[in-house]
This record gives C-alpha cells, sequence and structure tokens, in this order.
C-alpha cells in the first residue's frame, strides 16, 4: 500500500531527499552539510488536512 | 515589537485544486544530539491545544519517546486515538526561545502542527487573508 506520507530534508531550502525513515539520512546529511540550514519536513497526499486536536 | 511572516503555501488538493495552508518554521532543541533541529513546515493551527510531531522527528528530539507521559489524543473523529507521549522541549521561531508541551506521536502518519498551548498562544497571529501568517511578540 502506498503511503499517504512521506519526509523531505531540505539544505538551505533544497529538497535533497524523500523517503519515509529519514532517521539516519538526516545525521548523513547534517554532517556533510555543516555550514548550512539542514531542515526536516513532514509532507502528505491527504486531499483535506483537518488536525483538531484534544 | 519583533514579528516574523510565513507566506502560505500552496500545495495539491484533488477538491480543490490547490490549497493555501499556514505552515511555519521552527527549531526544537535535541536532547540527544544537544543541538537545534529545524523543522520546515509545521502547520500552525490554532484547532490543536497541543502541538504535535510524528514519530521520526520524535527521535532526532529524545533517545526514547516512550520516556514522556502516555496520551491519547483525539481529533475530528471522536473514535480514533493517536497514541503519543509528552515531552517539555525548547523551541524557537525566529529568535524567540519558548518551552512547551510536545506531543511525540507513536505514528508517522501524522503531520507536524504547532497548536495553541504554550505555543501560538505566546505570539499574536494574524492569519491574514489566507496568504499570510504573521507572528508578533513583546
Amino acid at each position: 500500500m502506498e503511503a499517504k506520507f512521506e519526509y523531505e530534508i531540505l539544505v538551505d531550502g533544497k529538497i535533497v531527499w524523500k523517503g519515509l525513515n529519514p532517521e539516519k539520512v538526516f545525521d548523513e546529511i547534517k554532517k556533510k552539510n555543516p555550514e548550512k540550514k539542514v531542515g526536516i519536513a513532514w509532507r502528505t497526499k491527504e486531499d483535506i488536512l483537518v488536525c483538531v486536536v484534544f | 515589537m519583533p514579528e516574523i511572516s510565513f507566506r502560505y503555501k500552496n500545495e495539491e488538493s484533488r477538491i480543490f485544486g490547490k490549497v493555501k495552508r499556514p505552515r511555519v518554521n521552527v527549531e526544537i532543541f535535541s536532547k540527544i544530539k544537544n543541538e537545534w533541529i529545524l523543522i520546515i513546515d509545521v502547520l500552525a493551527d490554532t484547532g490543536a491545544d497541543i502541538s504535535v510531531f510524528p514519530a521520526f522527528i520524535g527521535k532526532l528530539l529524545v533517545e526514547d519517546i516512550t520516556t514522556g507521559k502516555y496520551v491519547e489524543i483525539k481529533g475530528i473523529e471522536p473514535s480514533a486515538v493517536l497514541i503519543a507521549f509528552l515531552h517539555q522541549l525548547k523551541m524557537r521561531i525566529q529568535g524567540r526561545e519558548f518551552e512547551l508541551p510536545v506531543a511525540l506521536a507513536d505514528s508517522n502518519n501524522v503531520p507536524s502542527l504547532l497548536g495553541r498551548v504554550k505555543g501560538l498562544d505566546l505570539f499574536d497571529a494574524d492569519f491574514f487573508e489566507g496568504e499570510k501568517l504573521t507572528l508578533s511578540w513583546k
């Protein structure tokens, strides 16, 4: 079954990796880019994102 | 008064074609890496009591997410329950640093949310005409 979400890792705002398991990749990318802004984002392919949390 | 603005993000929707969502970038201090982790495009969600992050982001922040207080989070569908663990973490947005309770989910099928408690509530939040979110503070 296709996952409805994925993670992205971005370096200075550019996507360098997409996938489902960012744990080890994030550290590797961060090490390779010590002077750059490395960030992680969660993306969904859902049509409507309704987030009410109690 | 210091402030930061985020343009709404244009995202795909089969119903609307495109939909714009208010997303912000935050940094959370990782207790295991001893550094700030940049988390991009977190949904600024006034409908969320608490901030929530999916499991793999949780694993970048704390050694073991299950060491936090066990909580069951409910949403718009009352019978659906998300298991999460509460952690007190440091967050910063544009240099403003604060501590807040964060629910680290045991699932990856959960969006990153900046909720109200000790999060959005610390700011004057201006959702401007579906185009821009400005967070300001004293």
